[in-house]
């Protein structure tokens, strides 16, 4: 199946970002923008659904936003996205999101749970303009928690890549997991972790060295994961890893990255999360 | 390969070969400090997932189309290429400091004028200078085939960890040549997947070593760069 959710969203004349231009494609749709946070007024969130429940094998999922110039979005899922198995060719999930001068997004969708003897590519391809930021953050599930699934699915591979006006990469994170190639838990990979959480944000005018050095603090305090942050290159932005053995922690950990950052790009911590 | 190929693939693997490789210990020195001496088991885990689940996938398949490329336009282009793709600051250093070490060195190794003409691009930082770019370069500069180049890539960054393992007291000189022979197979397959893979796929997929790494600067006392 191959769907689409296509966005523009632009500042109007009272400053709120709204949808200007929509098309969509079963199985993708999304909620009414809804504006969540009031100490941002002018963001809205929007939810993508799919009434299908996940991903299938053949299935080619595009959500494409074009955020135009000062125009900012928060977009995230309805819940975790479950990867099925079965026979052709792997699931494939992309979001492409091109940011005009001063925009910003942030993606921050549930958690992908890839079920056993699944095969899914999720790519995340953002185009920034000048004095445009962004944040997205991948949280990675061993498998179904209540089957006890760990680490049973055939392959992930998780890409992240951001590029300027010109099409020149500012960095890309490429992560692929096969099992049957390598196992997860092997030391080194996830080793006695679970759960991979992973957060990256760009933007121009961030103190790159300090948000990283006060996301590592912060994270240090949590006991229950091991995570660590880090400058990405020519200092576009932040990098955060995050293992964990639960769910809750991984996105707990993931979370506090993101709210530290978005006190700084945005002035304000993230709302409470409606889900 | 003829006996003189033969010898510069041995220069170029040799360990004296001064390219800055064994100041940087890919996250084991924070592995060794903060948790203690892993098992020999578990070193070769970290090892074999540091070479062929970080270096292979991404370093690797640098190497194997550099060493294949015919312009330095192209070379400039896997610079920036690997270079956004090094996402931790440690591991662009370690990369970036060895390259340039390697650069310097290539006048010396061959006349060939593309390796010459890219060690003049990294001296006048026209590039990073990535090690993998200036390896694959310089081993099509002294007659290597772009797997014989992955290969003693992969064998070096095996060959560097366990020098680490070995400085930090995780393993015995004789332990560590026993590891180095066991993954020979696993350098292998993974030499060979890089040979074939295309920009497109590149990854690094070695969370864990890429936390150790990330720890390593935090660390007061440190034997190692990286």
């Amino acid at each position: 199946m191959s769907g689409l959710l296509e966005l523009t969203l632009a500042r109007r004349g009272d400053g709120r970002t709204a949808v200007v231009e929509r098309r969509q494609r079963f199985p993708l749709r999304m909620t009414v923008p809804m504006y969540l946070d009031p100490a941002v007024p002018d963001l809205p969130f929007i939810y993508v659904q799919n009434p299908t429940g996940g991903l299938f094998p053949e299935d080619d999922l595009l959500v494409s936003l074009t955020v135009e110039r000062e125009a900012r979005v928060h977009l995230t899922t309805q819940s975790a996205t479950k990867v099925y198995a079965g026979p052709g060719a792997d699931a494939r999930q992309s979001t492409c999101v091109r940011l005009a001068d001063g925009a910003y997004a942030e993606l921050i969708p549930d958690t992908l749970i890839p079920h056993a003897g699944a095969r899914v590519e999720q790519e995340i391809a953002v185009e920034l303009g000048e004095n445009a930021a962004f944040v997205a953050c991948e949280l990675l599930a061993p498998g179904r928690h209540l089957e006890r699934e760990r680490f049973a699915y055939e392959r992930v591979r998780l890409t992240t890549s951001v590029r300027d006006l010109s099409g020149a990469e500012i960095c890309v994170d490429a992560l692929e997991l096969e099992p049957s190639r390598r196992s997860p838990r092997a030391r080194g990979v996830l080793g006695q972790h679970a759960y991979l959480g992973t957060l990256i944000a760009v933007a121009p005018h961030l103190d790159v060295e300090r948000a990283a050095t006060s996301i590592d603090r912060e994270l240090a305090t949590d006991t229950s994961v091991v995570a660590g942050a880090g400058a990405l290159p020519k200092s576009a932005g932040v990098s955060v890893r995050v293992l964990a053995g639960r769910a809750a922690d991984a996105r707990r950990a993931v979370d506090a990255a993101w709210a530290r950052l978005r006190q700084e790009l945005l002035g304000a911590a993230p709302p409470r999360r409606r889900k | 390969m003829d006996a003189a190929s033969f010898l510069s693939a041995l220069q170029l693997a040799d360990s004296a070969l001064p390219s800055g490789r064994f100041a940087h210990s890919a996250g084991l020195e924070a592995l060794v400090e903060g948790a203690g001496a892993p098992s020999e088991a578990e070193l070769e885990e970290f090892v074999e997932s540091y070479v062929c689940g970080a270096v292979a996938p991404l370093d690797g398949v640098v190497v194997a189309h550099a060493a294949r490329a015919v312009s330095v336009d192209s070379l400039l282009t896997l610079d920036a290429c690997i270079d956004a793709r090094k996402l931790t600051p440690g591991t662009r250093l370690a990369s970036v400091r060895c390259g340039r070490q390697l650069a310097r060195l290539t006048a010396d190794l061959t006349a060939d004028s593309l390796a010459r003409d890219l060690a003049g691009a990294v001296r006048t930082r026209r590039c990073e200078g990535h090690l993998a770019v200036v390896e694959g370069a310089l081993a099509r500069a002294l007659g290597l085939t772009d797997e014989e180049a992955v290969l003693i890539s992969l064998r070096g960054a095996a060959s560097s960890s366990l020098s680490a393992a070995l400085r930090l007291g995780a393993i015995s000189a004789q332990g560590a040549q026993r590891l180095l022979a066991r993954l020979h197979p696993s350098l292998a397959r993974a030499g060979a997947l890089a040979v074939e893979t295309a920009l497109s796929r590149l990854h690094a997929s070695a969370p864990e070593l890429e936390l150790l790494a990330l720890a390593h600067p935090r660390r007061e006392a440190r034997s190692f760069t990286t």
